[in-house]
């Protein structure tokens, strides 16, 4: 941690930003980046063209895919900021912010593919595999927003014992803004999010998306996508924090039922059956003797998948993370110039309304064509989306800064240098850093790239109907990730305060 | 405003707690379900097997439901749960769901199902030419399989490249993917994205009268020997809950369906009747490969 | 004796603060710190409020107001962790009766009755600070400590409010820089000089000549 003792903020931020492009670069040694010769441009022709003549035969269909896509995220986030905001009330103690780095850790996808287990394709799968890992993420950075409310009322020290009516009254008052931006930010998420699940069989705009990508459909795929980012951009106009009760009545109302339903002997069969591996399942065995059968099991199921698994979420995840790095710092000047015309300026917010919202997936499965199967195309998809969301959040922190510069100045590169990249560029390394978490868990959904991320095996595991190892890897990557968080946590405290607005310093 | 917002987290409280309670309802009406597994252009799997659906309820007099899944898994999950109660399975998927389900049974598999054969294809950049033996040129190129549970995608064309070299497709392929359907696989490899792909034959040839491969940029290099593969699988405890002798009507229906735009959309030219026992070869083959515990 | 000092220094990031200070404060004296700002009046304040800190009204110079609440609630505050939780959350959907009532009685002392149910960022800085100090009679504690209670007051406004501070605590300790006000209305004036103390004599025994050194 010697890099990080000298002095000054800047200087620890910059060998900061140096070390992680260097370990990506090293990543990139030892991991298959190759760029698999291929003759995509015919295929990508006919993409290109169906992408931007987009069609629908059906657009009642269209209609009501995008209603459930946003029928799920709302309920799936309301539900998360009620259960995040309790947990955020007890984040200060060890064993809340384990589970709920735990929980975090696993994709929302496999969330569903677990509660379709119990719930089959239900709107409750949906609802649920979103609130769990929405609600821990709620927990940690509503926390994260509580540590900075700027008036503590030391004045009144007995107040300390009475925490709920601190909350109430000095806590909440002073933060409620932040969350409630917040909270409209996770809602964008969530309708990603939900559109994602459609990947996996729920009704939502994914479903046919994922179908559209897959047959060629690229027309319907192009409408598919252009009502989402349509969807998308206009939550900011309609979403209000006082309109969720009457949205969440509606979405209720016109839940979509389920065809598939689950007695609840299959639940019980789950938990008591298939989650647990065959060799301890045989009756006759003591309970020391299932445990050494189980840790047998679980030692060879992580020589052979488990660490090679670990391995390539790792190289992927930190090539990525130095991919999204380099692409930001590309994108922020660009955006920042472009900002102060109006026709460059609307240009530039549909660029990054694009790349933040078109899944990782759909963009892994056209840069495949393009480069060939290898990590490339997952850490180039993985860098855009990152990249996309990254730049739009500090783009709002820049509109929201006050300079004091003419007005004609503001477009400049100087000014950018000297007088934005300065302010934002600690939130933008806490950003990153947070994100650096994201980027793990999404890397597991690129499995499908045959690259053999943790993801990979897990997909895999459920595909086989594996559920014991499918639970196993699951923890294995839960605990990965809060293996990760900690160590990021730790770097993060080499920085003083300046370097560290989005998180807490416990 | 503080008691605007006091008062809409209470009112978001309380319209999520009712969220719970919409879960999934029962249908009370008699009905039989059945799905297919996703193998082939997903898009069209509604417009496919409704008609099949059709077919079968004006045949049993019990209304018949078709609902599609996204994946195997969920085919065979959907079975397993008694979501649905017949299902049109690859060979691992029957066997695996079977296996699940006791006493369910295979009842009756497509003519072409008994000599089911997988075809390897390769981009033309590979100057790798149609053989009779196994083409050893593959080897270091990239590969895509199927779906991850598809028989002819996946279990037999890994059955013959591991018998042919005893390492496992990772050991061998410089990468390996999953396209997740055969008519995937066929466009993956035709753009060039992968060099070499296994795929179900009779998706290929479909494709082709279709007019969707152009043979110039992809072709078949290779076919496996033959194997056994698709069937209608059934649960047991038909004859119970619909009547006797349900679960035999269903398979004489099935049997007799000779309308050639029905037998279009499987694509078969006819069925045939089937056993478990038929499927012992594929289910010892996914043992061996580690798909499916003993 | 209520506060006691003896040879107490104290430094912030390595810069003396307090240098060597020793001070006793009786129950019942009204006490006035003065002196140029920066020379330690609130970390003196701050110290000697640790010593008694149940039983203090503090009224600290930046108001630690809450802008998410309205005025009333900023009031209703300072009694906070007197209440129960079920309580204080119910008072934020209605009012409670009887603390409306308390705090309209101190919010008309103090000119701001029509004032209670706007919020914070609508009132004028004179508002706010008038705010501040009926949060910290709410309390109704027997000791007031206040720094610069009457700032940003007009001086008749600030006298009334002064008046009204020491009518309803027994014990005062407030810094201010106003020297006229100091020597008017306490009985005992201690001047602060680069960390240390200068003066500590009976108002009676001063002038306003006296006091305009400590600004030179």
């Amino acid at each position: 941690m010697a890099l990080f003792s000298g002095k000054s903020d800047g200087l620890k931020l910059r060998n900061f930003s140096l070390l992680l492009v260097v370990i990506g670069l090293l990543a990139s040694v030892f991991a298959d980046v190759k760029i698999h010769a291929s003759e995509p441009w015919a295929h990508l022709g006919t993409m290109l063209q169906g992408l931007f003549s987009p069609s629908t035969s059906d657009p009642q269909q269209l209609a009501i895919d995008l209603f459930y896509t946003l029928s799920f995220a709302l309920l799936g986030v309301s539900l998360a900021v009620v259960v995040g905001l309790l947990l955020s009330l007890l984040y200060r103690y060890p064993i809340v912010r384990f589970c709920c780095a735990f929980f975090r850790a696993i994709h929302e996808l496999f969330w569903a593919l677990l509660f379709m287990q119990l719930f089959g394709l239900s709107a409750s799968t949906a609802v649920l595999a979103i609130a769990i890992p929405y609600a821990c993420t709620f927990a940690r950075v509503y926390h994260d927003i509580y540590q900075h409310a700027p008036i503590k009322l030391a004045q009144l020290p007995e107040l300390a014992d009475s925490k709920f009516s601190h909350f109430l009254y000095v806590l909440l008052p002073q933060v409620w803004p932040q969350m409630r931006s917040y909270l409209r930010y996770r809602f964008e998420c969530g309708v990603r999010t939900s559109a994602v699940l459609g990947f996996v069989g729920l009704p939502t705009i994914g479903f046919h998306l994922e179908s559209a990508f897959k047959q060629g459909d690229y027309s319907y795929a192009g409408a598919l996508l252009l009502a989402f980012f349509l969807l998308i951009a206009s939550i900011k106009y309609w979403l209000k924090i006082y309109l969720l009760p009457l949205y969440i009545a509606i979405a209720l109302w016109f839940l979509p039922t389920s065809e598939f339903t689950n007695s609840s002997d299959n639940i019980w069969r789950f938990f008591s059956v298939d989650i647990w591996p065959a060799v301890i399942q045989s009756g006759e065995l003591s309970v020391l003797e299932k445990l050494s059968a189980y840790g047998q099991w679980l030692s060879s199921l992580i020589v052979q998948q488990g660490l090679p698994g670990i391995i390539s979420t790792l190289l992927l995840s930190l090539m990525a993370l130095a991919g999204t790095y380099l692409l930001c710092i590309i994108l922020a000047p660009l955006l920042s110039s472009m900002r102060h015309q109006w026709l460059a300026n609307g240009i530039g917010q549909c660029l990054l309304l694009v790349m933040r919202s078109t899944p990782e997936y759909i963009l892994a499965f056209v840069l495949l064509l393009l480069l060939g199967p290898s990590m490339l195309p997952a850490v180039i998809a993985l860098a855009i989306h990152n990249s996309g969301l990254i730049s739009y959040l500090l783009q709002r922190d820049i509109d929201g800064l006050q300079l004091d510069t003419q007005p004609t100045e503001r477009g400049s590169f100087g000014a950018f240098l000297y007088q934005i990249m300065p302010n934002i560029y600690p939130k933008f390394i806490s950003l990153l850093m947070y994100r650096a978490e994201i980027i793990l868990r999404e890397s597991a959904i690129l499995g499908v790239l045959g690259v053999t991320t943790l993801g990979f095996y897990i997909d895999s595991a459920f595909e086989d109907l594996r559920f014991d190892r499918a639970l196993a890897l699951l923890v294995i990557t839960a605990l990965l990730n809060v293996l990760v968080d900690q160590l990021s946590r730790k770097l993060q405290l080499c920085f003083n305060d300046q370097g560290i607005r989005v998180r807490s310093k416990d | 405003m503080s008691v605007k917002y006091i008062r809409s987290i209470l009112l978001i409280l309380i319209s999520i707690f009712s969220v719970m309670v919409n879960g999934a309802s029962k249908n009370s009406t008699k009905v039989l379900t059945f799905t297919a597994i996703p193998d082939q252009d997903q898009s069209q799997l509604r417009l496919r097997f409704q008609q099949v659906a059709d077919y079968l309820s004006a045949e049993l007099g019990v209304q018949v439901n078709y609902i599609a899944v996204k994946s195997y898994a969920a085919a065979i999950g959907a079975f397993r749960n008694n979501q649905v109660q017949l299902a049109w399975f690859g060979g691992l998927s029957g066997v695996r769901a079977r296996q699940l389900v006791p006493g369910s049974r295979a009842i009756a598999q497509g003519i072409e199902d008994r000599e089911f054969k997988s075809y390897f294809i390769a981009h033309h950049s590979t100057g790798l030419s149609r053989s009779d033996s196994f083409p050893q040129g593959i080897a270091g190129k990239t590969f895509t399989f199927g779906s991850k549970g598809s028989t002819s995608g996946r279990l037999m064309p890994e059955y013959y490249i591991r018998q042919q070299w005893q390492r496992s497709p990772q050991q061998l392929f410089s990468a390996v993917g999953f396209s997740g359907d055969h008519s995937l696989t066929i466009n993956q490899v035709q753009a060039g994205a992968y060099q070499v792909g296994a795929v179900n034959y009779q998706v290929w040839q479909s494709m082709l009268a279709a007019g969707k491969i152009d043979l110039s940029k992809v072709s078949v290099i290779w076919q496996t020997p033959q194997y056994t593969d698709y069937q209608w699988s059934i649960r047991a405890g038909l004859d119970s809950e619909y009547g006797a002798g349900f679960s035999d009507k269903i398979q004489s229906v099935l049997l007799q369906m000779s309308d050639p735009q029905l037998l279009k959309q499987f694509p078969r030219s006819g069925f045939i009747a089937a056993a478990n026992e038929d499927y012992q070869a594929i289910k010892e083959t996914a043992i061996a490969l580690d798909l499916l515990q003993p | 004796m209520l506060f006691e000092l003896r040879h107490c220094s104290f430094s912030y990031r390595s810069k003396l603060v307090l240098d060597d200070i020793c001070l006793q404060i009786n129950a019942g004296e009204t006490v006035a710190i003065v002196g140029q700002s920066g020379v330690g009046k609130s970390t003196l304040l701050n110290l000697l409020a640790s010593q008694h800190s149940a039983n203090i009204a503090y009224c600290t110079q930046d108001r630690q107001l809450i802008s998410g609440l309205n005025c009333y609630n900023n009031i209703y505050l300072g009694k906070l962790a007197q209440h129960s939780a079920i309580k204080n959350l119910l008072n934020l959907l209605r009012p409670n009766v009887q603390a409306m009532r308390e705090i309209k009685a101190i919010a008309e002392q103090l000119s701001i009755a029509d004032k209670l149910q706007a919020s914070i960022g609508k009132l004028s800085g004179g508002q706010q600070q008038r705010v501040a100090v009926a949060r910290s009679f709410y309390q109704q504690r027997p000791i007031f400590f206040g720094d610069e209670p009457v700032a940003n007051l007009d001086s008749v406004r600030a006298a009334e409010v002064l008046q009204a501070i020491l009518e309803r605590h027994q014990t005062h300790v407030i810094a201010l820089h106003d020297r006229d006000l100091a020597l008017r209305y306490f009985d005992r004036i201690i001047g602060l000089q680069q960390g240390k103390i200068v003066l500590d004599v009976a108002a009676a025994d001063l002038s306003q000549q006296d006091l305009q050194q400590l600004y030179l």
